[in-house]
């Protein structure tokens, strides 16, 4: 077998069939992976962390960070507060209301403060040292640069926001769940946009990786069977018996039984049968 | 006839069967699933194709599995094991390659 292996032949067919098995096994792999409770899922339920430890300053934010739960400390700029109108809330078009956080590490964050239908009774953010709960969103892209100087913007973009700061912003935005002290009770929560992608194992994505597992398989048996069948061709069906020579002997015997059986002699037709048997045993192992 | 030989006459009997079966069940499920379809894409409810997508697709290996198999034991042609395979693919078309096999496998099954 080893020998019949080594041929140019074998060698070709072998190596074709390792290939084929590597890849679907891959394939398999990455649907499993693909199968799993996203990364995106596991954010939101994930514990709080600092906003610096999952977007890192001058850096995009990492999309599997969407949704993730921060905590930031730090104190609100105050010469800094803007609105973003047609915002929706409860069926109620109003604005929102965002400051930069002021981070320990000179950095800032854009925090969403909350909603409010009358942005003139917005007050303003708290000017002492604040903790805030949030959860981080990717930036909204206006796809156009920074609108005048007013407080006014079209979307929360840091990109748009950053230019008129005198210190760097942290990418995307957080929209506040908690804060203390008390956030201004004129602001309503805004509810944060959670990834909905991802709940739970992907049961399609299951199937395709046993799929491609069981293709694999495939590969491994058929090539197991070409090379056994390769090695020891396999029984081919007989064909029709031909017809036996007339066996003297047998002949003899039987005939010998008959004629037993009818002069009434049963132990020796019994045992003139029995050679007679053996006779046809031998006949059909010999063929 | 030798052991053998009956041993894997039997083997390829019950290959065989395997078949069979799997062929008529793809089959019906094909057709279940082109109903789905139509309840989907015409009806606009995709609830039923939600449900009978999967578990075709299920079958349908179990039906390369057997039909595999049977293709090895028989010692089809690889012509032949493809169309086999296919046939599972087309609606009504399992049926008819089902009928085929069954007709070769009943006028030679010692050549099969």
């Amino acid at each position: 077998m080893l020998r019949r292996l080594l041929t140019l032949r074998w060698l070709a067919l072998s190596v074709l069939a390792v290939l084929l098995v590597v890849v679907m096994s891959l394939l398999g792999v990455w649907q499993w992976h693909r199968a799993q409770p996203s990364r995106y899922a596991a954010a939101v339920s994930a514990p709080p962390v600092g906003v610096t430890t999952v977007v890192r300053a001058a850096q995009p934010l990492p999309t599997y960070a969407v949704g993730r739960l921060v905590t930031a400390s730090g104190t609100y700029d105050a010469e800094h507060q803007f609105v973003v109108p047609g915002r929706r809330l409860n069926g109620q078009v109003g604005s929102w209301v965002l400051s930069p956080l002021r981070l320990p590490d000179g950095s800032g964050v854009i925090v969403v403060r909350g909603w409010t239908g009358t942005p003139e009774g917005a007050g303003f953010a708290p000017t002492g040292p604040v903790d805030v709960t949030g959860r981080v969103q990717s930036a909204e892209r206006t796809g156009s640069p920074a609108a005048g100087a007013g407080p006014e913007l079209s979307a929360v973009d840091p990109a748009v926001v950053a230019p008129r700061l005198s210190y760097p912003l942290l990418d995307g935005y957080v929209v506040l769940t908690a804060q203390s002290p008390p956030a201004n009770a004129a602001l309503t929560p805004v509810p944060p946009l959670l990834p909905t992608s991802g709940d739970g194992l992907h049961p399609r994505n299951l199937a395709y990786a046993l799929q491609w597992w069981v293709f694999a398989a495939f590969v491994m048996v058929g090539w197991w069977r070409m090379l056994r069948d390769d090695v020891q061709p396999p029984v081919t069906p007989e064909p029709a018996p031909a017809p036996v020579a007339p066996n003297p002997a047998l002949d003899r015997r039987r005939r010998q039984a008959l004629e037993d059986a009818v002069s009434g002699d049963d132990e020796l037709a019994a045992y003139n049968r029995y050679l007679a048997e053996l006779d046809d045993a031998a006949d059909s192992r010999g063929r | 006839m030798a052991d053998a030989e009956l041993r894997s006459d039997g083997r390829l009997r019950g290959a065989f069967g395997r078949y069979r079966v799997m062929a008529y069940v793809v089959g019906v499920m094909l057709l279940l699933l082109v109903a789905a379809m139509v309840v989907k894409y015409v009806g606009g409810h995709p609830f039923l194709v939600r449900v009978v997508a999967p578990i075709h697709g299920f079958l349908y290996i179990a039906y390369l599995v057997v039909a595999l198999d049977l293709a090895s034991k028989a010692r089809w042609s690889l012509g032949r094991t493809v169309l086999v395979l296919l046939a599972g693919t087309v609606p009504f078309c399992s049926f008819v390659m089902e009928r085929r096999v069954e007709q070769d496998f009943r006028s030679a099954p010692a050549a099969f």
